[in-house]
């Protein structure tokens, strides 16, 4: 306890080298909790965005489609797996989708597109298809050949809320469909590749015109909790047999993932350039600050300190410097990243960035998880105890009748 | 300065070895991550850019005039061997090529998606932006009847086809009518330009045209510089020439491209002043130590007969001899890096899938601009000079011939 | 032989002099000494040795009253005329510690004439000159922290000597020596003396070294108590 006593005393006579120290690390944990709470926040916004809009948290296919998505490899049999899915616990929502490209044709211009077939009511549980409307109705079941399509697609046929286009396409049994639409509603998610491709009907009628009854190319499920999206999706795959593949979307979208994966690496790389530095600062000032009491080192050691109890009393200088500026730094940091997770952070000025990369966001929210932020400051902690240790240990060395000379 | 004042900074740098090297190693540290990573950075924005230049808009591009917002084939430059003998005449101009484009759908006897058709003249175009060299699979070649196709790898990858596979092309032609032709796949172009992965099928320009019953005209010239720099020197005298027609930049037909540029450039910005401040503050401390250490030593100088200019000038040439030193050492590290990684390249394809959602190359080759070198040294003999200036304060206000007489 | 080398005329000065607790150190000094006087300051601790030798060597600044040395007036000077009049015309001896530590013996002693802009070879050949007159030619390449008190000293006054000032100050230069040494230092500051014509003023307390002065100058609570010439 005795040398906590000093420690604090030291602190507070080399008040200087103190103050540069707290505020450097305080500021170094700030930084990492923010920058952590940060690519966080907005990688998980990115996915749940990209998860939530469309694609969803799992799909059962056929087991053979996603490597050859022909018509050969359908869900042929909608009734049973819909009665398997609706019997599996931990299940908030499903519906089958049937999704089929075709060649849209209005008045002057032909646009291939992406014309599916959904369940209006099912899909608004678990897709945001609804919530992007912009001009006109949703889709309700029995609309027969009214379409809800999306605003770039609507703009590239030119066709507004109540005209008519028609479509050509296969059907399930190859042969030759094609049909009148009238466009019900028009959406905008801000994916741009899908508001420029996709399409939707009632998939009553789309099951007639394409020869499609009870079958599907998918079904979407929504987890009671996303998080247990995995083990959910293991449990599908248990119970649906070999004949099916239930994946959750960090398969079904390993490249997003992946991306969100490189994206950090790189943050934390350009972090650890500035932390290096960071580092040196705090072991300069701890070398200049224990050189400097060579004398009183000398003098402690002389009047009998042991080595050993010398070490104690710096390490504990340094461990309370640190233990001070991680826990500022936390607070500071866990305040910026609470705060920003209520108020997301606008990225106005990189939409076209953002827009190209079919991440339909401009405003990024933190991430707020305390065990993450306490995990930043033990690292920082340690870190900061770490880059003082040199010094100490080389001060800890010389002899006392050297240090008491010590100029 | 006199010698002997040049040996005393020396030899006072000599005295505190340590203490010198730790700021010397401190600031080769912090450059030598900026440098690297300023160099990778920008390798990998260039190289996105590159890409897309090279595979799709080159510097500038040439369009009929209202194409860009309306593209179809009834906005085609009508007269693309005028405009040719207009480009032959630049000698800024390194090569030229024309493309004709139209959408359409791409189907295989399961499955079908929208893609952009385009015709090209594939020996023009290797001389132009080296297009074979973003060959994936296959043969850079439409085979002897031209009647071969090039895919993008996205949608090769979407579709589930394979060199060899049978595709069929289906588009209006002049008369607003869909007709159809059936290629074989002869390769498949991995450009990371995601625009054109996504969608492109690269078919013959003399297939095209028949195709699409176009005697003459295309849908874009693209050109490329021999320095990119004169982007917009070159375009301005373009567009005058030829006031009929659309001539855009890369940075405004890719904007995002350039806003990432930007971006990265800002980030780079910031992350380096940040390091500079605190690799100052780690100079400043030394710097402040030293010149306090050695109070009496500066004031019996003084005291026989040297002047204030004289000790400033050796504080001076103390920190900017640490301040160099790190300099030379990060330069020497970083530059060595980057020369590593510009020749081998940074392989990150244990990352390509997320890599190719950015539409990044799985391996990025750095780039060496001078320029890192100058700045870098802007900013060490900025940080070093701001530095000092504090410490030279508190000697003067320290009156050093009074601590003659101190001891 | 010229009375007005080195005059100090109603020299005052206070510390702190807007304060409470303002000190009068030095009060109305009148001083006149010759060329090629060895004369030493004397008298108890803070009775102004130190600030008078500081004020007259223009490392201190005077409250009021004028120095005048050879015809110059120290007082008036800028901090850079200062400089060079230490430079060129005065040599300074401290009570210790005063050598540069990271310069040898040599480079210590030629450290003035460089400032001066002298050559190479004439740096040299005075500093071995008067390394030789002190007895440390041997020691010359050694750095201060290798030498003995007693060595560090006579290196210092090598060093004050060396630029052929026309005046040395030296402020207790014996004080931290043993009674040997410092009788040694101070027959050879006496040689200097007669040797090369150079005014010397040193301060003492210790009536050994005091009494090897020409002119006694003692001093008591800021003023001139005695002030005598002796055989």
């Amino acid at each position: 306890m005795m040398f906590v006593h000093f420690a604090v005393r030291n602190i507070r006579a080399y008040r200087n080298r103190s103050l540069v120290t707290i505020l450097l690390l305080a500021l170094t944990t700030t930084m990492l909790v923010f920058a952590t709470a940060f690519m966080d926040g907005s990688h998980a916004k990115m996915l749940s965005n990209a998860v939530e809009i469309y694609p969803g948290y799992i799909q059962i296919t056929h087991r053979d489609f996603r490597d050859k998505p022909s018509l050969d490899n359908l869900i042929f049999d909608t009734g049973s797996v819909r009665r398997v899915v609706a019997t599996t616990p931990g299940i908030a929502a499903f519906a089958p989708r049937f999704e089929s490209f075709v060649l849209f044709a209005g008045d002057a211009k032909a646009v291939g597109g992406m014309l599916t077939g959904i369940e209006p009511a099912a899909e608004k549980k678990l897709s945001r298809l609804a919530a992007s409307l912009t001009r006109g109705a949703y889709l309700e079941e029995g609309d027969g050949n009214r379409l809800y399509l999306g605003y770039e697609l609507a703009r590239r046929l030119k066709v507004e809320v109540g005209e008519r286009l028609s479509f050509v396409g296969t059907g399930v049994d190859s042969s030759f469909a094609a049909d009148t639409l009238v466009v019900k509603g028009i959406f905008n998610t801000g994916l741009f590749d899908f508001d420029a491709t996709a399409a939707f009907v009632d998939k009553g009628y789309f099951d007639r015109i394409m020869m499609a009854e009870n079958h599907a190319t998918h079904f979407i499920v929504l987890p009671a909790d996303p998080r247990e999206a995995d083990p959910v999706a293991a449990d599908l795959n248990s119970r649906l047999g070999p004949d099916y593949l239930a994946e959750s979307w960090r398969t079904t979208m390993e490249g997003l993932v992946q991306a969100m994966l490189v994206d950090s690496i790189f943050g934390y790389l350009t972090l650890a350039v500035i932390f290096i530095v960071i580092f040196f600062v705090v072991l300069i000032y701890t070398w200049l600050t224990v050189f400097a009491r060579m004398r009183e080192i000398g003098v402690l050691r002389a009047v009998g300190t042991r080595p050993g109890q010398i070490l104690r009393m710096l390490v504990a200088e340094s461990m309370l410097l640190a233990l001070g500026s991680v826990v500022l730094g936390g607070i500071i940091g866990g305040v910026l990243a609470w705060y920003f997770h209520h108020h997301p952070i606008c990225f106005s000025f990189s939409e076209e960035q953002f827009k190209q990369y079919g991440l339909a966001a401009s405003s990024m929210p933190t991430a707020f998880a305390p065990l993450v932020i306490l995990r930043d400051m033990a690292v920082m902690f340690v870190l900061a105890v770490g880059s003082t240790l040199y010094p100490i240990v080389k001060a800890n060395r010389v002899r006392p009748i050297e240090a008491i000379h010590h100029v | 300065m006199s010698r002997v004042l040049l040996r005393i900074a020396l030899a006072s740098l000599g005295r505190r070895r340590s203490r010198s090297l730790l700021v010397v190693i401190m600031i080769v540290m912090s450059l030598w991550g900026l440098l690297a990573m300023e160099g990778l950075y920008d390798g990998m924005t260039e190289q996105v850019i590159d890409n897309a230049i090279r595979s799709d808009s080159g510097d500038i591009s040439i369009f009929a005039d209202g194409y860009r917002s309306d593209p179809g084939l009834h906005r085609l430059i009508a007269n693309p061997a005028e405009i040719a003998a207009v480009l032959d005449a630049d000698r800024r101009i390194k090569s030229h090529v024309q493309r004709l484009r139209q959408d359409g759908l791409i189907a295989t006897a399961h499955y079908a998606r929208n893609g952009a058709i385009l015709g090209v003249d594939l020996a023009a175009e290797e001389r132009h932006g080296q297009l074979a060299a973003y060959l994936h699979k296959g043969v850079y070649d439409f085979g002897e009847k031209r009647r071969g196709a090039l895919v993008g790898s996205r949608l090769a990858a979407k579709m589930k086809v394979k060199v060899g596979d049978k595709i069929v092309l289906s588009a209006q032609n002049r008369d607003n009518e869909v007709t159809a032709l059936a290629l074989r796949i002869t390769g498949i172009l991995k450009t990371n330009n995601m625009a054109l992965d996504d969608s492109a099928v690269f078919i013959d320009l003399a297939k095209a045209r028949e195709m699409l019953m176009v005697a003459e005209g295309v849908s874009r010239i693209s050109i490329l510089l021999h320095d990119r720099r004169q982007v917009d020197a070159v375009r301005q005298v373009l567009q005058a020439e030829l006031p009929e027609r659309e001539v855009r930049g890369w940075d405004q037909l890719y904007p995002a491209l350039m806003q990432g540029r930007e971006m990265m450039a800002v980030f780079n910005l910031i992350t380096s002043l940040l390091v500079f401040c605190v690799a100052a503050l780690g100079i400043f401390g030394v710097v402040l130590v030293s010149v306090l250490e050695r109070l009496r030593e500066f004031g019996i100088m003084l005291a026989i007969g040297t002047t204030f200019a004289e000790i400033r000038a050796m504080v001076f040439v103390e920190s900017f001899v640490l301040g160099l030193s790190g300099y030379l050492g990060g330069a020497l590290l970083g530059g060595l890096t980057l020369l590593y990684f510009s020749r081998y390249g940074l392989d990150l394809s244990m990352f390509s899938a997320g890599l190719d959602a950015f539409g990044m190359d799985a391996v990025t080759y750095a780039l060496i601009r001078p320029g890192y070198f100058l700045t870098a040294l802007a900013a060490v003999s900025g940080a070093t000079l701001i530095s000092v200036l504090l410490p030279l304060r508190v000697l003067r206000k320290a009156r050093p011939i009074e601590a003659i007489n101190r001891i | 032989m010229d009375s007005s080398f080195l005059e100090t005329r109603q020299l005052c000065k206070i510390f702190a002099p807007h304060q409470a607790a303002a000190v009068q150190a030095l009060a109305d000094i009148d001083l006149a000494i010759h060329r090629g006087e060895f004369a030493v300051l004397s008298g108890p601790s803070g009775s102004g040795k130190t600030t008078l030798l500081n004020i007259i060597g223009g490392l201190d600044g005077a409250s009021s009253g004028t120095v005048i040395l050879d015809g110059i007036t120290v007082t008036e000077l800028a901090e850079k005329e200062l400089s060079r009049l230490r430079r060129d015309h005065i040599g300074f001896v401290f009570q210790a510690y005063n050598l540069i530590p990271v310069l040898t013996a040599r480079e210590n002693i030629e450290y003035v004439m460089r400032l001066q802009g002298r050559s190479h070879e004439e740096c040299r050949r005075r500093g071995e000159e008067v390394a030789a007159k002190l007895d440390i030619g041997a020691l010359l390449d050694k750095l201060p922290n290798q030498l003995s008190g007693g060595q560090q000293q006579r290196v210092a006054v090598a060093r004050a000597v060396a630029g052929k000032p026309k005046l040395i100050l030296a402020d207790e230069p014996t004080a931290n020596l043993d009674s040997k040494s410092a009788a040694n230092l101070m027959d050879m500051m006496q040689q200097l003396n007669e040797d090369e014509g150079i005014t010397i003023v040193f301060s003492s307390h210790d009536p050994q070294v005091i009494s090897k002065a020409k002119h006694s100058i003692v001093l008591r609570d800021g003023k001139v108590a005695a002030n005598e010439h002796l055989a």
